[in-house]
């Protein structure tokens, strides 16, 4: 039974999904390694296909078991993945490759992987019972163990390293809204279609204009990023903004910011379920929803195959998406066995990737100068608040910094993007982000200052009194250039940071240097090389950052310097 | 030009300064002598406005600094108390950031808001005058203690002040050094301005001061023309001190 749908819509904040993302991140650097390893052994080794058992059915995939003794690695059902905790250079023994007699391992348990923060209808923990995972893809693949007899376990993973996460055998399938995409085609096999989407264009109840997507010539889409939308929404030249999280989009839809949202119709149907929205004319540009699995694993392939089969010709298949309200008369075609999808591709190449990491490095800088602008400004004012003002400002100052300290930034960013329209204020996100970031980093600053500042002695204040300085010129031309020289290595420090966090502005859809990273490496797949070359693009800006504040450190401290007397 | 009268001032609760009375003529130069911790410094400071104090009274040139004063008249008369009066510090308190040259000239540009040029020029002129006219472009972690102290005190007369108070400003110079410098300081009281001046150097103060007072635990012990008090002291206590100096 389908909950109320918009209830769902915010129980899974983006914030939780960055950290995923790093941890995502981090695992891959061992997963590369390892999918790399043992590829080559997947390849059929021994000149003599073993012959296939009676229900392969496709020439290239008769299994080839080179019967090294390997260890037999258990087949460990465990939450964490085991080949973590291996050498990464040991090539991991897929008994799904394996076909005497076209049995499946005995005690095999079917995992899968899915990323439950998607949210409905796909695989999703339920809103009234947060440990019970629910979604028309966790019945299917419960039917589908039914066919085939054996247990299933679900296994918690990120949306965009589904596909490592798969070569590195994490979990045995990915059954999670999967698009078959020319690069995934490379990496991985594809079972067949369990579901034809379609693409749904949500608008305003109000809007008039836009009926269907020609009409959205000059105004601004909003979609998921690497998706069969956003590539519909490239190849049609059309103006978009890619999101981390369907629910901004619907949210960013409501309040304005964009005219329209182009999601796969399941997507719609549950997030656009709401008298604020209208679809812009039915369902259009066809699709299917696959389940990959590694391609050795010829035979578990097959079973797959097979049970998606059987599913969708007894009819358990329309019983699951009548249920979730999925139904509809092209998913006859899945039973008829006369689905055919195409294999979208992405066009990616390196000079490409290369400009376009280069145009978000860009943007990277503007976000990182400009708040910095800000946080150096601001906290110039809240350090001077904490040492020379009344009281009650000191208060104020205290509270601003533990605030800003001690609270998330990504959770401020957007708490900020939220909020101000709100209160009538509509800027940009690149605005809001500087923004964001400058309130953030003024807290970090202001200590930086306020150190600096107490380091100077109050001798300084006293010989400057005496001749005659009043305290703002003694601020000015005495106690502010000796503690910029004392704040110049922290604030330096924090830029570098800064640099780095401008990262989370991704959260509120700019488009800047690690969101590029992720576009391009969920779309190629080329996570590793991706990675470094945006690492590179980082450190371009940092190490020469770094340099000169210590060129400039240098300079203040020279004890001749070598100008003339201007001061 | 200076008078104070029943000054007290109190650290903490405790008293270091026990109702002094001190006068000072205009075109003089003052002496203060006595042990570290005798209150010499707080004695200046209480002077010039840097410390305020409980009880008695201070005329400093045509400013009078009373314990009653509010906050926001004492800083007032503050203002019109600092255009008339300079102070080297003990700790000289040089801007480690400027060289030589801008410490000198930072006041004449930014407060008396002369030009840049003839501060410059006239820097430069007091440098040439204390021997240290090649320290100019270096700033103060590169001079010697010697160098240092001569730049804090161009730095005070740049300013011209009318009283100009002196903590122990020639205790890092050699003999010959502080001789130049005491003649400047007489060239500077010949003309009118009142010194003050706290020094260990009792030979630094003969030909400089006219009076001398000595201190001890916040105490005027004796005070007199500098030749009664240096060659024929009359308290005990003074004798005993000026045996070690
Ligand atoms: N800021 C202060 N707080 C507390 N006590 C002080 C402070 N400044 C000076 N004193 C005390 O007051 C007394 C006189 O000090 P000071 O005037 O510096 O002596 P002098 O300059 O004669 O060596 C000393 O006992 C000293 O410890
Ligand atoms: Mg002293």
């Amino acid at each position: 039974m389908p909950p109320n749908p918009l209830s769902d819509a915010r129980c899974h904040p983006p914030p939780h999904r960055l950290l995923q993302w790093l941890f995502a991140l981090f695992a891959l650097f061992l997963s590369e390694r390892t999918s790399r390893a043992h590829l080559p052994t997947s390849r059929p080794t021994s000149q003599k296909p073993v012959p296939s058992a009676s229900l392969h059915t496709s020439p290239t995939s008769a299994p080839s078991k080179p019967r090294t003794p390997l260890p037999p690695t258990p087949h460990t059902p465990a939450l964490t993945n085991p080949s973590s905790t291996q050498p990464s250079i040991q090539p991991i023994p897929s008994k799904l490759s394996t076909s005497i007699d076209g049995q499946l391992p005995k005690g095999f348990v079917l995992r899968w992987g899915a990323d439950s923060s998607g949210g409905m209808p796909f695989v999703f923990y339920s809103p009234q019972d947060p440990n019970q995972l629910i979604g028309f893809e966790k019945e299917i693949v419960d039917a589908i163990g039914k066919v085939l007899g054996i247990p299933n376990r679900f296994h918690r993973a990120n949306w965009a390293t589904l596909v490592p996460d798969l070569q590195r055998n994490t979990f045995d399938i990915i059954v999670n809204g999967l698009e078959p995409t020319s690069d995934r085609a490379k990496v991985i096999a594809f079972s067949k279609p369990y579901y034809i989407f379609r693409q749904q264009l949500t608008v305003r109840k109000d809007e008039t204009k836009i009926k269907t997507l020609d009409d959205c010539k000059g105004r601004l889409i909003g979609t998921l990023d690497n998706t069969a939308a956003s590539r519909l929404l490239e190849s049609k030249k059309l103006r978009y903004r890619g999101y981390d999280d369907q629910s901004v989009a619907y949210k960013d839809l409501e309040i304005g910011r964009i005219d329209a949202v182009l999601l796969d119709y399941p997507i719609a149907l549950y997030f656009a379920n709401s008298p604020k929205f209208k679809p812009a004319g039915p369902p259009f540009h066809r699709g299917a929803y696959i389940i990959g699995m590694r391609k050795q694993d010829t035979l578990l392939k097959h079973k797959i195959d097979h049970a998606i089969d059987r599913i969708a010709q007894d009819g358990t298949l329309e019983r699951i998406l009548r249920k979730w309200r999925l139904w509809d008369d092209i998913q006859k075609e899945l039973a008829a066995g006369t689905a055919k999808y195409e294999i979208t591709s992405l066009d990616f190449s390196w000079p490409n990737a290369f400009k376009r990491l280069g145009m978000a490095a860009i943007i990277t800088i503007g976000l990182a100068f400009g708040a910095m602008l800000i946080a150096m400004l601001l906290g110039l004012l809240v350090a001077l608040g904490q040492l020379h003002a009344s009281a009650s400002v000191r208060v104020l100052c205290n509270i601003y910094v533990e605030f800003f300290r001690g609270t998330p930034i990504l959770v401020q960013l957007l708490f900020l993007y939220f909020s101000l329209p709100m209160v009538g204020i509509t800027i940009p996100n690149w605005l809001t982000a500087i923004i964001g970031l400058g309130l953030n980093y003024a807290a970090y600053e202001s200590q930086v200052y306020r150190t600096a500042l107490q380091s100077i002695p109050a001798g300084q204040w006293e010989a400057a009194a005496v001749l005659g300085m009043g305290p703002w010129l003694t601020f000015r031309r005495v106690i502010f250039p000796q503690a910029f020289r004392v704040a110049l290595p922290p604030m330096t420090n924090d830029f570098v940071a800064l640099f780095k966090d401008t990262s989370v502005a991704f959260a509120i859809s700019v488009w800047e240097l690690a969101t590029a990273y992720r576009e391009l490496a969920s779309a190629s797949q080329k996570f590793m090389v991706l990675g470094a070359l945006t690492s590179l693009f980082y450190l371009a800006m940092s190490v020469p950052l770094s340099y000169l504040a210590r060129r400039l450190e240098a300079r203040l401290q020279d004890p001749h310097p070598q100008d003339n007397p201007k001061a | 030009m200076i008078h104070v009268s029943g000054l007290e001032k109190f650290f903490q609760g405790k008293r270091v300064l026990h109702g002094l009375n001190v006068d000072i003529p205009r075109g003089s130069a003052l002496g203060i002598i006595g042990g570290s911790g005798s209150g010499k410094t707080t004695l200046m400071r209480c002077i010039n406005g840097l410390l305020r104090f409980e009880q008695g009274q201070v005329r400093c040139g045509d400013v009078d600094l009373l314990p009653t004063l509010s906050e926001k008249d004492y800083k007032k008369r503050l203002q019109s108390l600092r255009r008339q009066v300079g102070m080297v510090f003990q700790h000289l308190y040089l801007f480690p950031h400027k060289t030589a040259l801008q410490n000198v000239i930072e006041a004449p540009l930014y407060v008396a808001n002369i030009s840049r040029d003839q501060a410059i020029a006239e820097g430069e002129r007091w440098l040439e005058r204390f021997g240290i006219a090649h320290t100019a472009h270096r700033r103060p972690e590169a001079l010697s203690g010697g160098e240092q102290q001569r730049v804090a005190i161009i730095r005070a007369l740049m300013m011209k002040p009318k009283i100009l108070f002196l903590d122990e400003p020639t205790s890092a110079l050699d003999p010959k050094r502080s001789s130049d410098v005491r003649e400047i300081f007489n060239e500077f009281v010949r003309q009118g301005s009142t010194l003050v001046l706290v020094t260990h150097s009792i030979r630094f103060l003969r030909g400089l001061a006219d009076q001398i007072l000595y201190m001890e635990s916040g105490e005027v012990v004796e005070s007199g023309s500098a030749e009664q008090v240096l060659d024929a002291p009359k308290d005990p206590r003074t004798r005993a001190f000026l045996e070690y100096a």
